[in-house]
């Protein structure tokens, strides 16, 4: 029989879980409300995609990430109360003027014919980028203190990670001439140099490194 | 050629071209290598457009009467033009059962107003087979969940639509047998003899 | 990417061919059906065309699912916040899901009933319901006419399951019915919410509804006499929320409905 009065540590042996974390509370809200903003784009521009794609498996895929993405934005803004943004709309914002037009050109195809161009602007550039920014963030952030973050951002990586293969399938299975690979990588070319200049989906420092005044990389973060 | 009598004589509700049916019907003779002297009465209800659907096949005096609305015939994407694959289909299911009421094996067979709809359709399943096996494509797919609403969706119905289909039934005999054999289900034996809705108001 | 896309623009592949109203209207066979006496239109597996009839509708959900999804796509893109808050949005979001799977089940049930992708014609109204500019509108245009209409024909679909012992049919048909009375109730919400101090734009929303609901009764395409392939399916409407007065004023549309069209025929019959 196990006595239960008998005294045991607050943490198990195999509990790592620590204090320190790259982010006090204002950093790690602004970064979700920066996340929140972008889901909120995308969900919106993968709706608007749906009358607007001939092939029926994308436009049913594009159907479902479509709430997946909403759900997200939900998931970050539902954060935001809780780390002392009882407004979740003042803090649901681009990370700056750069992710503003990252955003807009992510977006901006609509002809029937684009449809590689929809789907490597989200599957090919933007969701590699959501994965490494949550990554990052639930690496550094304290795992103690800002639990409840770590929490959402996993249920959102799973979705991201499933998301993503899904829609690389997708665009392998489209990618079939010369052309389109042409197509797929001038897609992608455009839209990294965008987010590059925008230092990541969260600004700068997005995984740590911030670009200083003369636009060399520093190790500056944010904590 | 056929001894074939065409109702009406030509159409003028839907775009069927009359002497393009009458060499659809020397077509499925030649494929299913049935006599080219068949004596064969068909009539087409032209007023009745997809999906309203139905068909009848009896002897009288010695002719194959073929009754069909005009919507087994009709392209389901073209209001009123004749879609040439289901005709053939349809025409050839027709002239074999028909060949099958001439014959001493299915001397007793009912009318087909009054077979029950698993009689029916199992003797389908049986003429398509046939229609397959002489070149005339059909939509296998579609055949089975026709004959699953009249047979039950049951492994009993399921294995003699395969019976059927490898041609295990050639006598009317054989067939009433099967379908008295089935495990009936309650939607089976709810229902009684098939209506005939379409071509009654005719009469 | 423009908001509000016009019905000549939505995507398709090659198998999909529309069609249109006035086609059927100028058919005619039309005029002299009408004279002719068919028992019942209801949509009874002992009829010998049931089958087509069941495939054609079938065909018919399936491209009505495409145009609901592609609708509420575009509800979660057409409208700034302020014309559509997030929730709003979100509520779209999780119909493009639930669309998006009745496409997909209507693909399956399509393949169980022996038809095809692009076998039947595509008719755009629904989409059209959806073009509208005024997101209340637009809510009860689609939410609550159209997925009302969607509870009707999923109900009717269900019956002839199972009427006809086919479990698959009724099966799906029933949890497709679960989505679109959450539709419905999604309607009614937002129609309450955005026009809740502007009575005379939800009279008007309203109004659209009702032109909706008999377009959509299509002289007698939906009602609840056996003149009616679909039915009325007044258990279902009641729990998503329409009240006795609403569903019989559907009954009375759908009756002038066909009323119109037997004018329409006797003219041109």
């Amino acid at each position: 029989m196990v006595d239960g009065r008998k005294p045991r540590p607050a943490f198990a042996p195999w509990d790592r879980r620590a204090l320190p974390g790259l982010f006090d509370v204002e950093e790690s809200a602004r970064r979700v409300g920066a996340y929140a903003w972008l889901e909120m784009r995308l969900f919106e521009a993968l709706g608007g995609w749906i009358a607007t794609v001939p092939e029926l498996d994308v436009k049913l895929v594009l159907g479902r990430h479509c709430f997946h993405h909403a759900w997200h934005a939900e998931q970050l803004q539902q954060r935001l109360p809780e780390l002392r943004e009882m407004n979740p709309a003042r803090l649901t914002l681009p990370a700056n003027d750069g992710i503003v037009a990252f955003a807009e050109a992510l977006i901006e195809p609509e002809a029937a014919e684009q449809t590689i161009e929809k789907l490597v602007g989200v599957f090919r550039v933007l969701l590699p980028r959501t994965i490494a920014a949550y990554t990052y963030h639930l690496n550094g952030t304290s795992t103690i203190t800002d639990a409840p973050t770590i929490r959402t951002l996993n249920f959102l990586l799973q979705d991201e990670f499933e998301d993503w293969r899904e829609g690389e399938m997708l665009l392998q299975s489209l990618i079939t001439t010369p052309e389109q690979i042409e197509r797929a990588s001038n897609r992608a070319k455009s839209l990294e140099s965008l987010i590059v200049a925008a230092g990541g989906i969260a600004g700068d420092g997005t995984l740590g490194q911030g670009t200083d005044e003369s636009g060399t990389k520093s190790e500056a973060v944010s904590q | 050629m056929a001894n074939l009598l065409l109702i009406p004589e030509e159409f003028t509700l839907v775009l069927f071209e009359a002497s393009r049916m009458r060499e659809l019907v020397d077509e499925v003779i030649l494929a299913i290598d049935a006599p080219s002297d068949l004596e064969i009465t068909l009539e087409i209800d032209e007023e009745l457009a997809q999906p309203m659907t139905a068909s009848y096949v009896d002897v009288d005096d010695g002719r194959i009467a073929l009754w069909y609305s005009g919507g087994n015939f009709e392209d389901t994407k073209k209001a009123r033009v004749l879609d040439e694959e289901r005709a053939r289909r349809e025409l050839g299911v027709g002239i074999l059962r028909g060949m099958d009421r001439l014959s001493p094996e299915f001397a007793g067979a009912p009318r087909d107003n009054e077979l029950s709809d698993a009689q029916r359709l199992l003797w389908e399943v049986s003429a398509d087979a046939r229609c397959v096996r002489a070149g005339i494509p059909t939509r296998e797919d579609r055949l089975r969940y026709v004959y699953r609403l009249a047979c039950g969706f049951s492994d009993t119905a399921d294995a003699a639509y395969e019976k059927a289909w490898s041609g295990g039934f050639t006598t009317w005999q054989s067939i009433a047998d099967a379908v008295a054999n089935m495990v009936p289900t309650a939607e089976t034996t709810s229902r009684g003899i098939r209506r005939d809705d379409l071509r009654k108001i005719r009469e | 990417m423009k908001r509000f896309l016009p019905v000549e623009e939505l995507a398709r592949d090659e198998r999909f061919i529309r069609s249109n109203i006035a086609d059927g209207f100028s058919d005619p066979r039309n005029g002299r059906i009408q004279q002719r006496t068919i028992s019942t239109a209801r949509l009874q597996p002992d009829r010998a065309s049931a089958p087509d009839r069941a495939r054609s509708l079938m065909h018919g959900i399936f491209v009505g699912e495409i145009q609901a999804l592609e609708a509420a796509g575009r509800t979660t893109f057409d409208f700034d916040d302020t014309d559509a808050p997030f929730a709003l949005k979100l509520d779209m979001a999780r119909q493009c899901w639930d669309e998006s799977r009745h496409v997909e089940i209507s693909v399956k049930l399509g393949e169980h009933m022996g038809t095809e992708i692009g076998e039947y014609t595509e008719a755009t109204f629904l989409y059209e319901a959806a073009c509208v500019t005024d997101p209340a509108m637009r809510l009860a245009g689609v939410n609550r006419a159209l997925e009302g209409l969607a509870i009707d024909v999923f109900n009717t679909m269900k019956d002839f399951g199972e009427a006809s012992g086919d479990p698959i049919l009724k099966f799906c048909e029933d949890w497709m019915l679960a989505d679109e009375v959450t539709h419905v109730k999604m309607g009614s919400d937002w129609l309450r919410r955005l026009t809740e101090r502007d009575p005379e734009r939800r009279e008007r929303a309203l109004e659209f509804q009702r032109a909706v609901d008999k377009l959509f009764s299509l002289g007698g395409f939906r009602g609840e006499t056996d003149e009616s392939p679909i039915q009325i399916a007044r258990r279902f409407r009641e729990l998503a929320g329409f009240d006795t007065k609403e569903i019989d004023e559907i009954a009375g549309l759908a009756a002038d409905a066909l009323d119109d069209a037997r004018a329409l025929l006797g003219q041109t019959g």
